[in-house]
């Protein structure tokens, strides 16, 4: 068993890769590695639920695909409060559920998973 | 020291490219094994074989090709991430009614099981 840091960093509809980003963490947990997920600089728009009024395009919402993350065994779920500041995200817009930590914790949190990808 | 190594980068993105493949080729002079390189997101896009950038332009597809020949190296691309961006194999050429595939060996459309299960036995994972 390997312990996998997933950052994810990219806007929820740029391309499909936020999808891709979040099926590689939920997959990774099924083969028996440990996943950690960081939600970094646009990776944080991710989290954000669109607001009532937005037209019903036909998009996967990234915010409901993260919800569900702790069904696939990943506890340990963060976000990064500097990109929260930069983009004037109330951090307490944030669900509960999720570990809000500053930049600097980043480091020991790196160093701590066998692999780090970023996605 | 075996390594894995992760293409998340698209072809166009031809330093990158040109990047990875020569850490590849210093990694096995030095004697390090690449257990196998997987293509994820906007990367599955260097396995597409109908890329024909101008003859004087680095060609990803081309040079993937080559290195893993001649190290014998897995290309192994990812058959959701691939589907989605219109790269396939004859197979699902067939079974998608559609006219041609492009997705040819030596790279091979796996899922992402493969890659996490291989991940067991690889002590580094590097990303592109």
């Amino acid at each position: 068993m390997a312990t996998i840091l997933v950052i994810l960093s990219k806007t929820p509809h740029g391309s499909a890769s936020a999808k891709d980003g979040l099926d590689f963490a939920m997959s990774a947990t099924g083969f028996g590695h440990h996943v950690d997920v960081v939600f970094i600089d646009d990776g944080v728009f991710q989290l954000m639920t669109p607001i009532d009024s937005a037209p019903a395009y036909q998009t996967k919402q990234p915010f409901k695909i993260a919800k569900s993350l702790s069904f696939f065994d990943i506890d340990n779920v963060y976000v990064c409060e500097q990109s929260l500041a930069k983009r004037m995200i109330d951090k307490e817009a944030i669900s509960s559920e999720y570990t809000v930590i500053e930049a600097h914790d980043m480091r020991a949190i790196i160093e701590s998973h066998k692999f780090v990808v970023n996605l | 020291m075996k390594l894995t190594i992760l293409v998340t980068s698209p072809p166009t993105a031809s330093l990158t490219v040109q990047q990875a493949i020569q850490f590849i080729e210093l990694a096995v002079r030095e004697g390090q094994a690449i257990d196998n390189i997987f293509f994820y997101m906007d990367g599955v896009n260097n396995a597409n074989a109908y890329l024909h950038p101008a003859s004087d332009e680095f060609n990803a597809h081309h040079a993937w090709s080559a290195i893993a020949e001649k190290f014998n190296i897995p290309l192994l691309v990812c058959i959701t991430a691939a589907e989605r961006r219109g790269v396939i194999d004859k197979k699902l050429a067939l079974q998608n009614g559609a006219e041609g595939a492009n997705l040819k060996a030596p790279f091979l459309q796996v899922g992402l099981s493969d890659f996490f299960e291989r991940l067991h036995s690889v002590d580094r994972l590097v990303q592109f």
